[in-house]
This record gives C-alpha cells, structure tokens and sequence, in this order.
C-alpha cells in the first residue's frame, strides 16, 4: 500500500512566478512558504501528535541501527538514557529543519513515494549505517505542481518534516527544471547513480547527517558477495556451501567467491552477480574474469523465448541452449547481433563459438539464420536468402569477397541490398537474392541499378557457355558482357529477337556493343552487336542487319 | 583579498571570508569517504561570518552559527554533463539578488528566522548552483547589497 501524500489545500499565487523562474530559480512558485506562515508551529504541534501509530520504543530502536555499534560501545547508559543524545540526534524532531526519511512516510519503502522524483543526492563519510563506508542520502523533490502541503510526519523517531524544505541538490533528473520541496530522502549504501541512472556522479558531502535515522532503516553491512549469497539462500540455495572464501581477484579490480555450484563476482561497476552451472563451465573457457568477457553484469536469466538461460558480462553474453550447447557471444559481436534484435531477430542464436577464418583475413561467428564477420574494426552482419546465395557462390572466397556493411534498404521501399568488397547483392521477396559482380554490375549500376529499367536482378553473373563472356537476368532485361566488349543491358522486344531469332550471344549477332538508344533518337533506335544491328520499330517488330 | 582556484576568484569584500575547496576523490582504497566513481568538484563558500572548519558542502555546519546580519553564499560545481540541461538553462551567474528571490522554505535545513535561495546556472559550459542563506530574512534588504558586492567579484573561468 501506498501513503497517499496530504493534498494541498491552497497554491497561493505569487507575482514573481516568472520573473524568479527567468532567474534561474525553479522551485515551485506557487508552494508557498510554510515555515514562514504563523500556523506552520501550530500544524507541528498538531501534527507531531502522533499520525503515526506504532510506538517505536528507544531501546529497540537503537538495538536495530548503526549506532549500536558506535555509540553504544562507548557509552551504553549514557547513550541510551539521557535525553537529548544520539537517540534525539539519530530519530531527529519536526522541529530540527530536515525531511524524514522515506520508509518513515512511505509504507516502509525506502524510495520516493508517488508525486516526487529523484532530485539530489548527498553522502556521508565513515558511516555506521554503510558498516564505515559512505552512506547516500537522496532527496525526492515534490514534481510541479507540488501535491503535498508541510507537515511533520508525524513518527515518534524520524518525526521530521515532509514537503517543507523547498531545497535541491541539483545531480538527478537534471531535464526536469521545476521541483518542489523535499518530500523524504532515501538513505542507502549504494551510490545514487547506480540507484537511479538519472543521477550524475558529481558528489556532494554532508557528513552532519552521518548518522540520521529512523526505526525502518537498518544497517547495510557485510560485503556485496556476502548479501549476494545470502540473497539467494546461502548454502540453503542453488549455488550451494562454500568451497572457496571470498577473496580479491588478481586483476585488483573485483572479488570473488566460489560455492559448490556457481561463483558470485563483484567489482564496483557491476555490483555482485552470480554465474553458475554450464554457463559458469563456459565462462571458464573464456578465462573467466581475465578473458574476453569480464565480470558479469547479471544474474542467470532465462530469455523471453524461454528457449535458453544467459548471463551478462561486461563485454558479451554466454547463451545456455541446453542440447544445441552453450555459446559465448562477446563483443564486438554481442553489439551487432542486439542491433539486429539479438536472439529473437534475423540472427537468432549463436550455433557455435567464434572461429577465424580460413584466409586469416577474418573472425565470425555462425547463428541460425546467418552469420557475424569482424575484419579489424569493421563488424558486419550477413543473414537470411543474402547469406544462403553468398554461401551458395563460395562465401567470402567467391566473387564477393567479404561484405563490407549490413544490409540496407534500397529506398524504392521493395528491395534490399548489402555491399561486399567485389560486389553487391539485391533482394526482394519476389525475386529473392542475388550478388552481382564485375561489367555486369558496372553496367548495372550505370544504367540506375534497381532505380533503372531493369528493376531487380533474377540471376547472378553466369558463364555463357562459349569462354568468353557472361550475363545475368533481370526482372525487366538481361545484362551481357565480355572481356572484349563490356557490358551492355538488352530488353524487351530486342532482347526476344536477340535470344530467340538470333540466338543471343552465342549467334550471329554475338555480344552487344550499345544499348538501345532511346525513343525520338534521330536515325532511329538500333541496338549495335557484333555481328549486326537490331532496329526496334515496335514491340512485334524488330529488324535484324547483319554487318557487310 | 582575492581568492582564486580550480578555475574560479573570487575578490572578498572587507569583513568577509571564504575558501575555494575540491574534496578528495575516493579511491578503491578509501571506500569511506566514497565510491571511486564519484566526481568531485569545486566548491566556494564566502561569509560574513567566521566559517567553521567542519561544513557541509551546502553549509551545514556554518548555517547553525549564522546571526541576522549573516550571509552564507556557497557557489557549487557540477560535473558538465548537467551543463545547459533544463535545470541548468540559465546562462550565467546571477550578480544581483534581491529579497523577493529568498524564502524560508528553499533551505536545505529550515532554520527559524533565516531565508535561502537556489540559482541553477551555466557558464562556460561549467554548471554551478548559487545557494545563499540569509541569517534573517528580514535584514534582507540590508544585507544583500554585501552578497551582491561579493557576487561582482566573483568570475567563473571557462574550463
């Protein structure tokens, strides 16, 4: 459940609204000042009443903070007796100018309470609560308008303020000009930026709240490793009993600690996560920390298909597919195949783990539906009929080479096409994929590629049987080309006459030495060849002359 | 007296004081004092008032000393990631501050009597709140000529 904030009852108008939000003030014009106001003493005696119900008493209180283990060795009786001591610093009152916590006005939750954002943090240094560590404090400002009126929160400790100290540290959600006064603040070990990603890493220091508490905070001590493995059952749980103590890794950078059944990894960066069974195995054979991945930034998950369990690691992923097997996806490759919708995209999953290439020109790895090649910087991606017909001609040893970029719309919204280093291939559903290469492609790209008459290729560069040249189809025509005459597109009407009267390249009229000029050409339209001339008159008449 | 470090001077009016401080950037090693991630970043604070040794970097500490006649500016830098965001848009350091802009809400700790006041803003791409208290909102008009005169002096260098 949800405390729901008490409403305001007025927003008092403020003539310099404006003018103090042209200055660079943002905090809420229309909250009005309420410690000013003559009733703001009395609402505090009124309120300090108790709008809390349960009674926190000091001693189990205290029994249940930081400060025992401070305070209380130093100075037991004093501590717990006297009025006005530790315990009165630790609770604070209504009266001692700071916001309650948010647990203590937030149904336990130590986290901002609806109507407020994350708006500032502070910390403070050598903190009991964080076992000496620093121990962060984050404000939750009112958002604009402010929904919440001043009042104490009512709690026999922590009976501080709520929405009266119209004050922002400034480092969270900084897209977020207006802001209204502190609803609570949320004490926790774990630095702000972590907690929140709008919250930058500029810090602030406070060390005056050091110690400030409340009964729904507790300690935050023992090791992340240690929480980690408690979190998950302890030696109750799946990773097992220990079976090698918590120690610094070589690397100075992380720790780890091993169980029977898995490993938790800790750095500062990426928090304590555990890596366990086949995908631990696996790990291992990436040299674990010290490899190529790094230390895992998750815990086991299992993948939205439900087809496979993985981990994340600072530089790639392991999938655990059960019997296909267990394949490591790290970086640069990792980056691509989520560009391309990692597993439940085009790609899908890794088949296998990433090899090096025969012509020691390349490193790739295979997926079901294609295939990832890393030359140097360059990271492509090939997949789908574009990957099945560059197999089909020999992969990055025929005569496309290697691709050189991902495959891309054309922009005529109907086809696709991927550049290779020789070549380039053009797919559309309907005509499927084919690559094109050398005078053919020359031609092919001259007369406007998928933009010209031709459309779409419908065949690669073939042989045409007599040694000397080659040619390919096209939705709209045929491309021919030899080495003595170079490449020329013949359609339509020409090209029947040409491949059924004529008997194409291999006939009378070998290969084309133009194209066929277009209409209005003065002298006509007359396709030149090697053996003669076509002269289109119309699309059922076509006359042939043979050269003298 | 000129005070000058991390890229800010300011000229201290007489009977003020001041210090231009960058705290120590937690290591692995110093987990106490904070995470190695964390940046940290200067930060002024000039008085009217004999400043404390021990200060909260928004001024805790020294706004428990302040009398009405007091005036606490804390000039503080952030990292510039937040330069010329929404809450940063304002271009400049405000030179001029007068009475109206104060409140007795807009205190980081609401103290009886005294009135503070938050300037977000951007200069040479370097991103900075003006926070300054007033020991008495009510010699407002007194003592904010002294803050202003100090403010004239200040100049944020461009990093």
């Amino acid at each position: 459940m949800t405390v729901a904030l008490p409403r305001r009852a007025d927003r008092p108008a403020r003539a310099e609204s404006a003018e103090l939000s042209s200055d660079g003030i943002h905090r809420d014009p229309g909250n009005h000042d309420p410690v000013a106001t003559t009733t703001f003493a009395q609402r505090l005696a009124h309120r300090a009443s108790g709008l809390f119900s349960g009674h926190t008493s000091r001693r189990s209180f205290l029994t249940r903070t930081a400060v025992v283990g401070s305070a209380l060795a130093v100075g037991p009786i004093d501590f717990l007796l006297k009025p006005g001591t530790a315990y009165g610093y630790v609770c604070g009152t209504c009266t001692d100018g700071w916001t309650a916590f948010c647990c203590t006005i937030n149904s336990g939750r130590n986290s901002c309470p609806p109507a407020s954002f994350v708006a500032g943090w502070w910390k403070a240094d050598n903190a009991a609560y964080c076992c000496g560590a620093a121990r962060y404090i984050i404000d939750c400002n009112a958002t604009c308008p402010t929904q919440c009126a001043c009042r104490c929160s009512g709690a026999s400790c922590d009976g501080r303020k709520t929405c009266c100290n119209q004050f922002r540290y400034g480092q969270c959600n900084t897209q977020i000009a207006c802001y209204g006064p502190v609803v609570c603040r949320v004490a926790t070990c774990t630095p702000p930026w972590r907690y929140d990603p709008s919250c930058t890493t500029s810090s602030a220091t406070d060390n005056r709240t050091r110690d400030h508490g409340a009964p729904c905070l507790t300690t935050d001590c023992g090791t992340p490793i240690a929480k980690k493995y408690a979190a998950l059952g302890g030696s109750a749980g799946f990773l097992g009993p220990v079976v090698a103590a918590e120690k610094a890794n070589s690397d100075k950078r992380g720790r780890v600690a091993r169980y029977r059944n898995g490993n938790i990894y800790w750095t500062s960066s990426t928090g304590a996560r555990e890596v366990h069974g086949r995908i631990l195995a696996e790990f291992g054979t990436q040299a674990g920390v010290n490899g190529v991945l790094k230390y895992p930034t998750s815990d086991t998950r299992t993948s939205n298909d439900k087809k496979s369990t993985y981990s994340n690691f600072e530089n790639g992923r392991i999938y655990d597919r059960g019997t296909p097997g267990v394949f490591t996806v790290p970086r640069p490759y990792f980056a691509k195949h989520e560009a391309f919708g990692g597993i439940s995209g085009v790609l899908g999953y890794p088949t296998g783990a990433v090899r090096r290439s025969r012509d020691n020109k390349s490193r790739y790895q295979n997926y079901v539906g294609g295939r990832i090649y890393v030359q140097g910087s360059r990271v492509v991606e090939i997949h789908g009929a574009v990957f099945t017909h560059h197999e089909s001609i020999q992969g990055v040893y025929g005569p496309l080479g290697y691709p050189v970029n991902d495959l891309a719309p054309t922009g005529d919204r109907r086809g696709k096409a991927q550049w290779f280093e020789k070549g380039i291939v053009f797919y559309t559903p309907t005509t499927g994929a084919y690559g094109l290469w050398g005078k053919v492609l020359d031609r092919y790209a001259a007369n406007g590629n998928v933009r010209g008459s031709l459309r779409y290729p419908t065949s690669k560069p073939t042989p045409v049987g007599d040694g000397r040249g080659t040619f390919a189809t096209f939705e709209r025509g045929n491309i021919y080309a030899s080495s003595t005459t170079g490449g020329f597109q013949v359609n339509g009407a020409v090209l029947a006459a040409y491949l059924d009267v004529h008997g194409g390249p291999q006939g009378v009229l070998g290969y084309p030495l133009s194209e066929l000029p277009p209409a209005g050409t003065p002298g006509g339209r007359i396709q030149t060849f090697e053996g003669g001339t076509l002269r289109y008159i119309n699309d059922t008449n076509v006359v042939f002359t043979p050269n003298p | 007296m000129k005070l000058q470090a991390h890229g800010i001077e300011t000229e201290l009016p007489a009977g003020w004081e001041g210090r231009i401080a960058l705290r120590t950037q937690p290591t692995a090693a110093t987990r106490s004092i904070g995470d190695p991630a964390e940046r940290t970043n200067p930060i002024v604070h000039l008085a009217n008032f004999a400043l404390p040794e021990q200060r909260g970097d928004f001024g805790s500490g020294a706004v428990d000393l302040m009398s009405e006649p007091h005036v606490l500016v804390v000039l503080f830098e952030y990292g510039p990631e937040c330069a010329n965001t929404a809450l940063f848009s304002r271009q400049g350091m405000p030179k001029k501050l007068t009475p109206t802009m104060f409140s007795g809400a807009a205190l980081q700790r609401t103290l009886p009597g005294q009135a503070g006041c938050q300037i977000f803003f951007t200069e040479g791409n370097r991103a900075f709140c003006l926070y300054t208290v007033l020991g008495g909102q009510s010699a407002a008009t007194r003592v904010l000529p002294q803050a202003n005169a100090t403010l004239a002096g200040t100049r944020i260098l461009a990093r």
